[in-house]
This record gives C-alpha cells, sequence and structure tokens, in this order.
C-alpha cells in the first residue's frame, strides 16, 4: 500500500497496487481490518504530520468498540441478554429508530438535518391506520397512502429550505408542529387503532426468526451504503454537503440533490411510519415523540459530522444498535426508568461532544 | 509536452486562444473596466499585475463568464463568445482556479479532480477509473501528492493548489485563468506552484495569471499586463521590460489614455501569427 512509503518520496508514475484491487476491502471503511494496524495518512503527508492522531483514530474505532464492549457487558451482566428471543426484541425494537437515521445520515451528509422525521412517522401511522379503519381503502392501498404523505412531507421541506431559502434545522423543525397539528386534527386527539391485522402480521412476521421490519432495516442500510459509496448521486451529496458553492460551480445541481435528499429522509420516516403502526396496530398522533432526537444521538454517535460531506451510513447503524442495546440492556438490569431516562440524555449528549470534537479537528 | 510547445516560449508565436476587444463593465454608475483589449496565446503566461481596485476581479469574473461585460467582446479561438453563465466559458474551455480552489475538503483527491464529471459504469461511479485517472494526471504534475486517496483536509496549501489545477486539467480546458495562486502559501510551496504554472504552460496551455506579487510574476510569466483603476495601463514583453517600468505602470498607470492603449494593442498584435 501506499502508506509504506517513505515520506518525500515522489509519486511515482503509477502506484505498485493497481487502483481497482483490493476494491470491496476498501469500501468496508474502518471495518477493513486491513486498516486496523496501518498507521493513518498522517504518514503520508508530512507537512500535516500529527493531524491524524492515535485519538482520531480511537474517535473513529470507538463506536464499534463500544458496540462490542456493551455487548459483552450485558451478555455477562444478565442471562437473558443473549437469548434469541431477546436479540429479536433488540431488533424490532431499534427497526424504526434505524430506519429513520438512515435517512437522517444521508442528509446530514448532505449538509441538511430533518426533523420531520418523528413527526412524520405520527402522521403516516394516522394516515395508515385511517385508510385501514375509516376509509376501508385496503391495507395495501393505506400503506402507498402513508408512503405517498412521506414523499409530500419532502417536498414541502425542500420548498422550504431551497426555495424559500430556510436554514433547514428551522423549516423542518416548525413543519413536524404543523405535522403534529395536523394528525391531532385527523383523529380528534385519539389513537386510531387497526380494525385489520394484516399489516400487524405482516411486520411482526419472521422469516428465520427475523422479523420483517428487521428485514427492511437491513434492506435499507444495504441499498443506502450502495447509494452513497457507489452512485453519482451519492457522490454529489457527499460533495454537496461538503462545499456547496464549490459544487455548485463544478455544475452539480445542488438543489436537486437536496431535493432527492429530503424526499429520501421523508419516504423512509413513513416506511418507519407504517412499521410503528403495524408494530402498535394503530396509528397515533403522538406516536414517536422526540424520536428526532433518538435519531439524532445514534447519528451523532456514528460519528456523522453535523457540518456536512462526511460519515458513513454503516456507522450510523452502529451507533443504531448501541442504543438499541444501551436501552434493552438497562431494562434487563431492571435499571429504574428514570435513570433509563438520565443515561438516554447523557449518550445524546456524549454523542454531541464526540461529534464538536471530530468537527474541531477536521477543519483547519 | 509536444515539440510544438517547447518551441513556444517568450516570444508568443503561438494561436490566440483567447482575445478581449474593449471590455468594459459598469455597476450602475460606476465604472469598474474600460476599453480593456488584450490576447493571450497557446504556450504562454499572461500576467495580470494591478493595485487593489484595478479592476482584476471584475476582468476575470467577465472571461469566467460570471458577469456580463456592459461593452466589448471576448473571442475564443476566433470565434465571438457571448457568455451567459460560467458553463459557457468552460464548454469554451476556459477554465478559472478561484482563489478559495472550490474544492470539497471531506472528499478525497480523485473525488475533488472529477467533481461533477465523475465516470460512470452502468448505474455505478467508475471508480477503477477515476482513481487510476487521478493518479496519471497527478503524476503528471510536479507537485508531490501523497495519494489520491488523501482527503483535501489532510493536505497542505500548495497540494490543494495542484488538486484545483489538476481539476482543470480533466475538464480538458486549454485557458486557464488563476486567481493569486500563491496568496496563501509559504515561499517553498509557492516556488512549487508557479514551478505547475510554468508546466502547464510548457504544455501548450494559455494561463492568465493574477498576481500582486511582481516578484513570482517576474519569474513566471512571458508577457505582463499592468492594469490601473480599470484600465490596461500597460502591456510588456517580460523580456523586454524592467522591473522598474512596471512598477511605475502599477503605480502610475502610465500611457492609461486611449491613443496610447491602441498602439500598444498593435504591437501586440504584430506579434500573432494567429
Amino acid at each position: 500500500m501506499s502508506s509504506t512509503k517513505p515520506p518525500g518520496a515522489p509519486l511515482p508514475q503509477t502506484s505498485s497496487v493497481a487502483p481497482g484491487a483490493g476494491l470491496k476491502m476498501r469500501h468496508l471503511g474502518i471495518l477493513n481490518p486491513r486498516t486496523w494496524f496501518v498507521r493513518g495518512p498522517a504518514q503520508l503527508v508530512p507537512e500535516r504530520a500529527g493531524r491524524t492522531s492515535k485519538f482520531d483514530r480511537f474517535l473513529d474505532l470507538g463506536i464499534y468498540a463500544a458496540l462490542i464492549v456493551l455487548f459483552i457487558f450485558f451478555s455477562q451482566a444478565s442471562p437473558y441478554f443473549l437469548t434469541e428471543r431477546n436479540l429479536v426484541n433488540v431488533g424490532a425494537a431499534v427497526a424504526v429508530t434505524g430506519i429513520l437515521a438512515a435517512g437522517m445520515t444521508i442528509a446530514l451528509v448532505a449538509g441538511q438535518l430533518d426533523l420531520t422525521v418523528g413527526a412524520n412517522v405520527g402522521i403516516v401511522s394516522v394516515v395508515v391506520a385511517l385508510g385501514v379503519s375509516t376509509w376501508h381503502v385496503g391495507t395495501a392501498p393505506a400503506v402507498i397512502l402513508g408512503l405517498l404523505t412521506g414523499v409530500i412531507i419532502g417536498v414541502v421541506n425542500t420548498i422550504l429550505v431551497v426555495k424559500v431559502h430556510i436554514n433547514s434545522i428551522i423549516a423542518t423543525l416548525a413543519f413536524s408542529i404543523v405535522l403534529r397539528g395536523a394528525a391531532l386534527i385527523f383523529t380528534n386527539g385519539q389513537v386510531k387503532p387497526l380494525i385489520d391485522p394484516t399489516l400487524q402480521n405482516f411486520v411482526s412476521y419472521q422469516v428465520l426468526t427475523i422479523p420483517v421490519s428487521v428485514l427492511i432495516l437491513i434492506v435499507i442500510y444495504i441499498l443506502g451504503w450502495i447509494m452513497l459509496t457507489f452512485t453519482r448521486s451519492g457522490w454529489h451529496i457527499y460533495s454537496t454537503g461538503g462545499n456547496p458553492s464549490a459544487s455548485q460551480r463544478a455544475g452539480i445541481k445542488i438543489g436537486r440533490v437536496y431535493f432527492g435528499v429530503f424526499i429520501v429522509t421523508g419516504v423512509l420516516a413513513a416506511v418507519g411510519g407504517v412499521i410503528t403502526a403495524g408494530n402498535a396496530g394503530s396509528g397515533g398522533p403522538a406516536y414517536a415523540n422526540g424520536a428526532e432526537f433518538d435519531v439524532l444521538t445514534a447519528v451523532l454517535l456514528g460519528g456523522i459530522g453535523l457540518a456536512g460531506g462526511s460519515g458513513r451510513i454503516q456507522r450510523t447503524l452502529a451507533g443504531v444498535l448501541v442504543i438499541g442495546i444501551l436501552n434493552n440492556g438497562l431494562t434487563l438490569l431492571s435499571v429504574n426508568t428514570y435513570y433509563q431516562q438520565l443515561a438516554r440524555g447523557a449518550v445524546f449528549v456524549l454523542a454531541v461532544v464526540l461529534a464538536a470534537i471530530s468537527e474541531q479537528r477536521r477543519s483547519r | 509536452m509536444s515539440p510544438v510547445a517547447k518551441s513556444v516560449t517568450t516570444d508568443a508565436q503561438g494561436e490566440v486562444l483567447l482575445k478581449a476587444t474593449g471590455l468594459g463593465k459598469m455597476f450602475g454608475h460606476v465604472r469598474a473596466l474600460k476599453d480593456v483589449s488584450f490576447d493571450v496565446r497557446k504556450g504562454e503566461v499572461l500576467a495580470i499585475l494591478g493595485d487593489n481596485g484595478a479592476g482584476k476581479s471584475t476582468l476575470i469574473k467577465i472571461l469566467a463568464g460570471a458577469y456580463d461585460p456592459t461593452e466589448g467582446k471576448i473571442t475564443v479561438r476566433g470565434e465571438d463568445k457571448v457568455f451567459t453563465g460560467p458553463s459557457d466559458a468552460s464548454a469554451s474551455g476556459i477554465a478559472t482556479v478561484y482563489q478559495d480552489l472550490a474544492l470539497v475538503d471531506t472528499r478525497d483527491v480523485a473525488a475533488n479532480l472529477f467533481l461533477g464529471r465523475e465516470y460512470r459504469r452502468g448505474p455505478f461511479v467508475d471508480r477503477r477509473r477515476i482513481y487510476k485517472e487521478a493518479e496519471e494526471i497527478l503524476s503528471g504534475l510536479t507537485m508531490r501528492l501523497p495519494s489520491v486517496r488523501v482527503p483535501i483536509y489532510l493536505l497542505s496549501g500548495g497540494q490543494r493548489q495542484a488538486v484545483a489545477i489538476g481539476r482543470v486539467l480533466v475538464g480538458g480546458a486549454d485557458i486557464i485563468i488563476m486567481d493569486e495562486p500563491t496568496a496563501a502559501l509559504g515561499v517553498q510551496e509557492s516556488e512549487r506552484v508557479l514551478e505547475l504554472v510554468r508546466n502547464l504552460r510548457d504544455s501548450g496551455k494559455a494561463v492568465i495569471l493574477i498576481s500582486h506579487n511582481l516578484q513570482q510574476v517576474w519569474q513566471t510569466a512571458d508577457r505582463i499586463m499592468v492594469m490601473h483603476l480599470g484600465r490596461v495601463a500597460g502591456i510588456r514583453t517580460r523580456t523586454q521590460s524592467t522591473v522598474d517600468e512596471i512598477v511605475k505602470l502599477i503605480v502610475y498607470g502610465g500611457e492609461a489614455d486611449d491613443g496610447e492603449l491602441t498602439a500598444t494593442d498593435a504591437s501586440d498584435g504584430k506579434g500573432a501569427a494567429g
């Protein structure tokens, strides 16, 4: 690898390693075991030596280390943790947060924040429940209506952010309040039960003990990873988030990138809403209240930069699992729920602190 | 580096790639540029010097297609051009390396080189080809870069400049405008960047170099155009001029009346074999 080149050696005409070689391993990012023992780019760039320090690498590996530590700890602390049934529970519990976090990751990479995801889940669960129980359109059309709601939310977010030029934090926060209000009006503030169990049965249906909701989660992460890493859209999302004006000058239509991103987060949140309706057997205007903060915790724990242009979706999944395992483990250990709340808050703070630190270290 | 390019040196006998005639620009009632005429030839570095407010930035923005000139015309390879936007200018083979370099710090060198023109293979980005060509482009530059996979934020100022220049080469531009490329660099790095500029010239590009630094211009430019208060104070061939003369042009504007300007134009016109 080029990392073994002594500092100051001239750039060879062509690298000793064919550029395509080891393609698959490289795309694993930090999962690639070959990178674990190779020193980072600090060696490669003598002028900037020390910029990628041990601490940076610790931050890089931290989320995976935390995941492993928590896993080992809870499997020792509770005899129920490692049971198949409990692990399925963890999976089902993180499915919705995980799906929302995938969307949030893509938005953050593009340099935008979408805080409508929680309200989106709420209103989509309501739309699905109304479709099944009040309008009697059948389960599949009700689900489609729910997903369309997600598309519309994405369109409105895009208009507010791209056309009206409102900061995405403010725009999506404000719009999420509108959505909650609309959901309350649709249901008169009530939880609306699903009279047809089809959706419930589908979401909890297990394929080789894996619930469908978890399968959807896995498929979304694989597709998200492929999109961000291998497609031109993905590259444009990274560059737009990293430097919008440079991307624009390079001919990338950044308005279109933002549009795509908000549609993706809107639809993914709608998928979360459909699964929530299925899990609960009902639609409720207050469902997933405050979910955007759990989602942000997971995303920031995964090291997705708030400034945009960086982050990997597989790390978000690790962040989601850390939170899921923490919640599950604390419950198994019968920790008082007030303390669980405290722990969640503390993890959120920790995630923000880590994000701030790595941000500072990355900027010059 | 074709043999043709080698023979093209300070005498500027190359084909005229870009010619500006009587360019002027008004911002409301404020005149930023008046009657700016010059040309740049294949395989030459034309430096544009001038104090703050001399009109350098306005001029390059016009050439880059970011501003409409109020009067005058731009001719590229003998064809009159009207730029309605930066994409028109780049379609004509004009590329601008901005002072901020327009790089995405979080992305690696190769992704930046091919920003906005990523090769595709089927539905995917052709990473293999992008990384391969990125290495080829960078090995053609004199600036040393650790790897095409290093993110920009780990690079030094000069290395970033090299990436920005590399991007121009990816775009296939042959008229390259560089806005203060050494402004933020140390002595050694500046030297390497100027070396890059000379390499571009030797490979047959026309380079327009905007600079404050007369010493660096002197090492690099074939011809020097001095601007003063929105006009061309004079265009000099470096080998036939002195630092003193250039400094006087910068400070006093010299021959800035219209008659003299035309004379300068005419004498330059003789050199153009076209």
